[in-house]
């Protein structure tokens, strides 16, 4: 009796941390795809920012810009939130194309809350890109300032 | 029977304690490989991002190299082995030339290039500094003659005349001295009798001393009396003084104003424009550099070419040379510069971009008009600076350019600034043309001029970029080509 009460116990605890760790990996996993896909959106954006040669048109929520996507000339490249409210969705577009969604787990449609001109010339010179990233738990905000140098 | 169910039993926590700690390590396992692997993924991001500084740092160390010396020795070329260390990890980088237009690529590998986890490539496009902003500049004074028509910006070190019925469609500044005009226009707009238009200028005249106006003479921008550091200003005195004529923008002046103005600042003291000159006599100086060029005629003949390498015919050389339609590149090193072994442009035609550098004198001989099948730029240099004692006036002397019939470059369509002959005439020497309706589009600096009346000078920006004038490259691209 006294081994099954002791194995009952210990049974318990372990499907009760079997099922902690079958929650968390969720969660984990939902974090680790939510940042992954920012990352490799943040990644492109300032790139393509980074080599921009004109400005089309800009606000928070968009950004139109022609830039080098591979060799050859420039071409126009979009980057737009969509939606009404949370969570928002980041969209791409090439030379005029259809916009295309890169993710789904925005919390803010802000993306680009800041253009800066640095060397006061007159034109936009640094772009903020801020991705508020809403995973199961927590949000979590990559930012990143870029100097576009051809600019 | 019970006895031996009992000993069966025995091990039987040990059992469940080593299957309880199999699952409690494989949690752990699982639990420090999630980390390690968002550890990873920040990791890679980190090199990424600093790839890219290391190709930059070899960015960098071009141009520098190249503003140094255009001719400099690469020392880790792409393709190559040898690579050049950054912090954070090596660099290669190539470079070529087309005309003046540099493209340096660079790769930038984390850690080495030897060991290379990461590869980013970049590329950027420079181009010279824009050295000619002038259409007029003369490390000395300028006498703009009488009926003279500049589109453009004029600038002298000393002081400036401006003849009677001369128009400046632009700024006039003197860094020296005064300026004098003899019922003569400053202005922002003016169209003239070949309906040549000019527009959007500022029509300011800066002085480091008085403006002298006619009555009738008319600024229609700002005009400034500057006066040097620590002159004491007087709103009575005719020192660094505004006087007659009207002035429709701010007249500010360190003694007194007396012409027809709106808003008179007399007896404020204003800097200067500061003078623009080096070591050479003229400003922007020029360097020869044979990498400029991407194919050369250079007389003699020497690879690369070298301006020591000098002959005593090679005047004779190149006058001997067809000026029917020329373009290209010619650099001529004659031993012994003088008047007479001065370059002989007479007959000359343009076919394309024509480039003439020379220690020796230019002069345009017989040549009138001078025609362009295509647009086209035409550079000439004189390097020839003649003795201090000697003269160069309309009427010759010891000149470094000199042209006396009338010269005119073929502009085109007046309004149009890219069709037509696009001229820059440069030496830190003396200049003088004689005869009237001499006309060029493109910029004329000396180290001092004498120009007939009516010489006709509309600035192109064109010039503004000459290969050789300015050490400093200016990045005008810049784009990643993989990573």
């Amino acid at each position: 009796m006294v081994t099954l009460a002791v194995m009952g116990v210990i049974v318990a605890a372990t499907m009760s941390v079997l099922f902690s760790v079958y929650q968390q990996t969720g969660v984990v996993l939902n974090r680790r795809d939510v940042l992954g896909e920012g990352q490799i959106a943040m990644q492109q954006m300032t790139k393509q920012f980074r080599q921009a040669t004109a400005i089309n048109s800009s606000s928070a929520t968009s950004l139109s810009v022609e830039t080098f996507t591979g060799p050859g000339d420039a071409h126009q490249i979009a980057w737009q939130t969509s939606g009404s409210s949370a969570p928002y969705s980041l969209q791409k577009q090439t030379d005029g194309g259809p916009f295309t969604t890169v993710l789904t787990s925005l919390t803010s449609p802000d993306i680009f809350p800041a253009y800066v001109d640095t060397d006061l010339d007159g034109n936009v010179d640094q772009v903020r890109i801020e991705l508020s990233l809403g995973t199961k738990t927590a949000s979590v905000v990559l930012t990143s300032d870029v100097q576009m140098r051809n600019r | 029977m019970l006895t031996r169910l009992k000993r069966g039993e025995d091990g039987f926590a040990l059992v469940t304690a080593v299957f309880i700690l199999a699952i409690m390590s494989m949690l752990l396992i699982v639990v420090l490989e999630a980390g390690n692997n968002a550890f990873s993924v920040a990791e890679r991001n980190s090199r990424f991002t600093r790839t890219l500084g290391v190709a930059e740092a070899g960015l960098d160390a071009a141009v520098t190299q190249l503003g140094e010396y255009r001719l400099s020795a690469n020392p880790c070329v792409i393709g190559t082995a040898t690579a050049c260390k950054a912090a954070g990890g090596e660099y290669q980088v190539s470079w070529s030339t087309v005309g003046g237009t540099v493209t340096v690529d660079a790769i930038g590998y984390y850690p080495t290039k030897a060991a290379a986890q990461v590869t980013r490539h970049i590329q950027a496009i420079y181009e010279p500094i824009p050295s000619f902003t002038y259409a007029v500049f003369s490390n000395t004074s300028i006498e703009i003659k009488n009926g003279e028509v500049v589109y453009g910006d004029v600038f002298a070190n000393q002081g400036i005349t401006v003849g009677a019925g001369a128009v400046v469609c632009g700024s006039v500044t003197s860094a020296g001295g005064d300026v004098i005009m003899k019922s003569a226009n400053i202005v922002k707009s003016y169209t003239d009798a070949t309906g040549r238009i000019c527009t959007g200028k500022t029509g300011n005249v800066w002085a480091n001393g008085t403006i002298d106006l006619p009555p009738t003479g008319v600024i229609q921008g700002n005009a400034t009396a500057s006066a040097p550091a620590g002159t004491l200003c007087n709103p009575l005195s005719n020192n660094y003084a505004i006087l007659l004529g009207t002035v429709q923008g701010q007249a500010t002046a360190c003694g007194k104003i007396t012409s027809a103005t709106t808003n008179p600042m007399p007896g404020t003291w204003t800097a200067p424009s500061p003078p623009k000159t080096d070591a050479s006599g003229i400003s922007p100086p020029y360097t020869f550099d044979p990498a400029n060029y991407t194919s050369i005629t250079c007389i003699p003949s020497s690879t690369p070419c070298d301006p020591a390498q000098t002959s005593a015919t090679a005047y004779q050389t190149f006058n001997a040379l067809p000026k029917a339609n020329m373009q290209g590149v010619y650099a001529v090193w004659q031993t012994n510069p003088s008047q007479s072994t001065k370059l002989d442009l007479t007959g000359l035609s343009i076919g394309g971009n024509l480039t003439i550098v020379s220690n020796a004198p230019i002069d345009f001989g017989n040549t009138s008009i001078i025609s362009t099948s295509a647009p086209a730029t035409v550079v000439l240099v004189s390097l020839y600076v003649p003795g201090g004692s000697t003269t160069c006036a309309t009427n010759g002397g010891d000149c470094s350019i000199y042209g006396k019939n009338s010269i005119l470059f073929d502009t085109g369509n007046v309004n149009d600034l890219d069709d037509g002959i696009a001229a820059l005439m440069y030496t830190p020497g003396k200049c003088a043309f004689k005869n009237q309706t001499n006309s060029a589009d493109g910029a004329l600096y000396c180290g001092s001029m004498d120009i007939k009346n009516g010489f006709h000078i509309a600035y192109n920006s064109r010039i503004e970029q000459i290969p050789g004038f300015g050490s400093g490259l200016e990045q005008i691209l810049w784009k990643e080509i993989s990573g």
